[in-house]
Order: structure tokens, then C-alpha cells, then sequence
């Protein structure tokens, strides 16, 4: 590939649409789904070795596959992008998470786990326990940032048919029965699991993390060649050099 | 303003006339204003005027291997703001890529020069 002449180079960073095409571009969002986060691999761990995290001042364990999809069928605002959270909604994820789902009634959750959020002494503005919730929520879907992105026509259905699904899969690759995977494996191991199938019904894939060293050396190369097209696409032709006429 | 997200950006290199094109990531922002207080005989505050805003920018940049080694005091356009190189650290090299930990500022919107 060609250098980038210093005019060119200065014409891209003066181009705000280019950081448009970097946002956009999907070979860029692939590497930066492989790449290697440290402070995510050790929260997966934890979770895999049967880890709880403390939400304000309650120990909960993560997040299920049987909590997530009971979430969904509740139409928990966690469940759906850009919703607007409510103390109740706190309140009923908290509810869900310590309780045994055997000895919930689902007729009378939401007034349950007011009662539970009156005793823990949940705050009205319960926006900081929302984000250690969404953080929690980020952790457990993580691992399917190694599959390709697919594009959702339209709200996600976790209902009985995801669950059984996705527990299906992950009971199959561990060996555990489907049961147990559906109320006691964390969420983010599921789809680790699911990961693992895909990468066995899809050979030659790309479905892994890399290290910050591999991830770096394409990404250069990746903007570069964007930066090339970027050039060739949207800068005016350079005038050409003078030259000397004869006089006389 | 640069900010967030991925972007493109040109560093100068200092004492020469060269630039190098350097990817930016990780952007971490801050920023902060310059007081002038006002007292009265007592010593009380009795007016306080902000007036210089600064921006402060904490990132990470790629540049290919082959680049001089980048130095503070050097000027980093990006998005079409520039920005002044008041820390460098090199984090990482290799044979294909170098990565910078920045620390850049702008103030008032001026248009920093380079240290010569």
C-alpha cells in the first residue's frame, strides 16, 4: 500500500467523517469484540467458579438463565434496550436473584419484592444500584461478543423457547442435565457454552479472543486501508507540480 | 471534540516538520476551569469568575513501527481539534505497532504550538 502523504494524512484528521467509518466499520467492532479485557476475564471467572457479587449491601449470585428469561416474561425494563429503570424494577431483579424461583408466586412478585426492598431499605433513587445491575447484566452476555453480530429485527424474545434452547445447548456441551443449567448455571457460562458449539458446527471460524498484540497489529492495518479509501473517495485531486516552460 | 470512540489523528514530531499518522482510543476526559476570587476585608469570598476552561485527555495511540519516537510537547490533531502533547509513555512496541499512552490538553480552544 501507498504512504499517506502528510496533506492526506492532515485532510483525514480534519475529516470528522472518518471517525464515522472507524465507528462503523465491522472488521474494526470484530477486533474490538476479540480483544482481551483483563478486568471482564476476571469478573467471568468469578462467575464461573460459583461467585456472588454484592449489589449495594445484598449478595447475589449471577444472573440465571431461568432469572433472565422470568425478567423477560415480567417485561422488566433490564430486559429491553433503552428502557427507563424504576425502583420496582430494582426492587424485583434484587427478588428474583435471592429468592428460590420454586418459592416465588409470580402473581405477587412485584408486591414481594416491594416488601423486600422496604426491608433491605432500598433508596427511591435507585439509579446506582441500576448500574451495578446492568454491569452485571454487561458480564453475562460478554461472551457473545466472539459471534458475528446479527442484526434483531425488533425486541429480543427470551421466552420459554430461548430458554429451552440455549439450555439445551449448554446442557449438551457440559454434560450437566438441562434443569440444572437452566436455574443454576450463571448466564455467562451458558453462552461461553454456546460459543463452544459454535465453534464446533463452524469450522475455520474466528469465534476467540485475541491478545492486545495481535488485536493492535491488524487494527493499524485496518485503518490504514480505510484511511487509503477514505482518500481516494472524498479528497480533491492534488493540483499538479508546475512546470518549468521555456521563455523566449 | 474527540472524545470517545475510535480516532484517526496526526502527531507531530518534534524539531522536525514531519507528521505520523497515530490511531486514538480509550479516551478518558476532563475537564476543568481557573478561578479568580474576589475577597472583602474580612477575607471572605464575595465573587469567584471562571476564566480559562481547559481540557484534559487521557488515550492510547497506535502508530505503525516504522514512526519516530513521539515526545511530549508535540501537537496532535484530531477531528480537527489540536491538542498539545503533555505526557507520552510507550506502553508497548513491536515489530509492527507502537502504543503511547497520552495524556493531551487544550485550552480555551487555542491552537497550541509544538515545542520547538
Amino acid at each position: 500500500m501507498t504512504a499517506l502523504t502528510d496533506k492526506q494524512k492532515l485532510f483525514i484528521a480534519s475529516s470528522p467523517e472518518f471517525d464515522s467509518v472507524l465507528a462503523d466499520d465491522p472488521v474494526l467492532k470484530e477486533l474490538d469484540a476479540a480483544r482481551i479485557d483483563y478486568t471482564r476475564e476476571r469478573e467471568l471467572l468469578h462467575e464461573s467458579i460459583g461467585g456472588t457479587w454484592r449489589v449495594g449491601e445484598i449478595d447475589v449470585p449471577p444472573i440465571t438463565p431461568v432469572v433472565w428469561s422470568l425478567l423477560w416474561v415480567l417485561q422488566s425494563p433490564f430486559t429491553k434496550r433503552n428502557a427507563q429503570i424504576r425502583a420496582v424494577d430494582v426492587a424485583v431483579f434484587l427478588y428474583l436473584l435471592t429468592h428460590r424461583l420454586s418459592d416465588i408466586r409470580l402473581s405477587t412478585v412485584e408486591a414481594d419484592a416491594k416488601a423486600d426492598g422496604a426491608a433491605w431499605g432500598l433508596p427511591e433513587d435507585a439509579s446506582a444500584l441500576t448500574d451495578e445491575l446492568l454491569h452485571l447484566i454487561n458480564v453475562a452476555f460478554s461472551p457473545l461478543k466472539m459471534l458475528p453480530d446479527t442484526v434483531s429485527d425488533g425486541e429480543e424474545i427470551f421466552d420459554s423457547d430461548w430458554l429451552l434452547s440455549v439450555c439445551a445447548v449448554a446442557s449438551r456441551e457440559s454434560g450437566e442435565p438441562l434443569h440444572a443449567v437452566m436455574t443454576d448455571f450463571p448466564l455467562s457460562v451458558v453462552f461461553g457454552l454456546l460459543v463452544v458449539r459454535a465453534r464446533k458446527m463452524n469450522p475455520g471460524n474466528r469465534y476467540t479472543k485475541r491478545s492486545p498484540e495481535w488485536v493492535g497489529k491488524r487494527e493499524l492495518e485496518r485503518t490504514n486501508e480505510l484511511a487509503a479509501a477514505f482518500v481516494a473517495a472524498h479528497m480533491p485531486p492534488e493540483p499538479a507540480a508546475d512546470t518549468e516552460t521555456a521563455e523566449g | 471534540m474527540a472524545t470517545a470512540g475510535r480516532h484517526w489523528g496526526i502527531i507531530s514530531i518534534t524539531g522536525t516538520t514531519v507528521f505520523e499518522s497515530v490511531v486514538m482510543q480509550g479516551f478518558t476526559k476532563s475537564i476543568t476551569v481557573e478561578k479568580a476570587t474576589a475577597k472583602d476585608e474580612t477575607g471572605k469570598t464575595i465573587n469567584v469568575k471562571a476564566y480559562s476552561k481547559a481540557t484534559s485527555i487521557s488515550c492510547q495511540g497506535l502508530l505503525n513501527a516504522s514512526a519516530p519516537a513521539i515526545d511530549a510537547g508535540a501537537t496532535v490533531i484530531l477531528s480537527g481539534t489540536t491538542f498539545l502533547v503533555d505526557s507520552v509513555e510507550q506502553v508497548e512496541a513491536n515489530t509492527d505497532f507502537v502504543r503511547y499512552n497520552f495524556t493531551l490538553s487544550s485550552e480555551d480552544g487555542c491552537v497550541p504550538e509544538e515545542y520547538a
